[in-house]
């Protein structure tokens, strides 16, 4: 039987369910390299467990201390680099504005997109990658308030749907990515709807979370902290 | 402006339980084992900074985020961080002769420490979120970006590589009599 031995042994060890996990011992006392996978990694795992420590008595006292005096001291200006970002991107609009067309916003004809657009969506979130290269037509909408400061900004293209997109990050590395079109983007199958007719909807891929705006659903935020996107939503009058 | 008493209690009590496991990543992210709790400070202070604005949904999964990237930081600000890994000898290999559980209890906690040092990191911190702190495949796939099958991959060859290490390059013949063993 051809079979890929690390990748069954890697399941059995943290993901097969009940019914494939009886077959799959079964299948291990026929098949030595399957049986040589799953000893080795159940002795790697053995030992990362076993180096298992609590943290040092002092830790938590320290943690306290730092956060109460974070507490009371004054607070920092909420991204001093924000307003920076924002005049960046400022010039950069009026430059580039003078120089294109007014695009079709609201009223372009929905043109068909395959769903192929979210997976490079995600993918590009992921790989934390624009998707082009020029200078955006628009200026970037305004996230301070949930202290997110303007990272990144390209028109392009998505799997040759036409995109602009922002990227913000927060203090603490937490990623938003907001992807413009002047098309719909289309609706995953996968897709739970945030309400009634022409309503937001949301998707999970790959731990990364996804909400189509409601409208016109030309606008695509994406995050690895859902909190964050479901919040980015509510500020962008997304949702 | 500040930040009231007991907006900083309420952080507290929903993020210091999670203080062992955010020890325990920092251990195998900080450029000097006395960076360790500065790490892990500087988590919770970032931390702290971003809970005004939201609530995670998945606290220690949030806070490993954040630990992640502020270890990240670090090493940046310690590009020598290669020369530093291998400061020091490494330890004596065991004999292939050892058991596993015998060569367990004479390595003890420091070698298995300097193992993981080894892996590359993609797989120690997947190791670290998984079998050390406890995260599920799922979580780890959130906190690292990426696929949960990447994750399993990295888990998974991460896992033999340290057991590999422990026990020495084992022959065919030396792993199939282990494997033979167990069986019986």
């Amino acid at each position: 039987m051809k079979h890929d031995a690390e990748q069954l042994a890697a399941a059995y060890l943290t993901t097969m369910r009940r019914r494939g996990r009886r077959r799959y011992e079964a299948h291990l006392l026929a098949c030595e390299p399957c049986w040589r996978e799953v000893c080795l990694a159940r002795r790697g795992r053995q030992l990362a467990e076993s180096s298992r420590r609590a943290a040092p008595p002092g830790l938590r006292d320290d943690i306290r201390a730092a956060v109460a005096a974070a507490a009371t001291a004054p607070a920092d200006r909420p991204h001093a680099r924000a307003p920076i970002a924002f005049a960046v991107a400022l010039t950069l609009a009026m430059v580039a504005g003078a120089a294109m067309v007014a695009q079709p916003w609201r009223h372009g004809p929905p043109v068909p997109a395959a769903p192929a657009v979210l997976a490079a969506a995600v993918a590009s979130y992921r790989d934390n990658r624009l998707p082009g290269t020029a200078v955006p037509g628009e200026l970037a909408p305004d996230l301070t308030g949930l202290r997110l400061h303007l990272v990144g900004a390209a028109t392009g293209q998505l799997d040759g749907m036409p995109v602009t997109t922002f990227t913000y990050m927060d203090a603490t590395g937490a990623r938003l990515a907001i992807y413009r079109s002047t098309r719909p983007f289309p609706e995953a199958a996968e897709a739970h709807v945030l309400g009634g007719e022409d309503s937001a909807w949301t998707m999970r891929s790959s731990g990364i979370t996804v909400i189509c705006a409601r409208g016109t659903h030309t606008m695509l935020l994406l995050g690895s902290d859902a909190a964050l996107v479901r919040q980015a939503g509510a500020v962008l009058h997304a949702t | 402006m500040r930040r009231g008493t007991g907006d900083h209690e309420e952080f507290l009590r929903a993020t210091l339980r999670h203080a062992d496991l955010l020890h325990a990543l920092a251990a195998r992210l900080a450029v000097r084992p006395a960076d360790v709790s500065d790490l892990v400070q500087e988590t919770y202070l970032r931390a702290f900074a971003a809970w005004h604005s939201r609530r995670p949904d998945d606290v220690g999964a949030w806070l490993a985020t954040i630990c992640l990237n502020v270890g990240r930081d670090e090493r940046r600000r310690h590009s020598r961080r290669d020369t530093a890994l291998h400061d020091g000898p490494l330890p004596d290999i065991p004999d292939r002769a050892d058991t596993a559980e015998a060569a367990l209890e004479r390595l003890g906690n420091s070698w298995v420490e300097t193992a993981l040092w080894t892996l590359p990191e993609t797989q120690r911190i997947a190791i670290t979120l998984m079998d050390v702190c406890g995260f599920t495949a799922a979580q780890v796939a959130a906190i690292t970006g990426a696929p949960r099958g990447t994750v399993l991959a990295r888990v998974h060859r991460g896992r033999k590589a340290l057991a590999l290490t422990i026990r020495g390059e084992p022959s065919r013949a030396a792993t199939r009599g282990a494997g033979d063993e167990a069986r019986r």
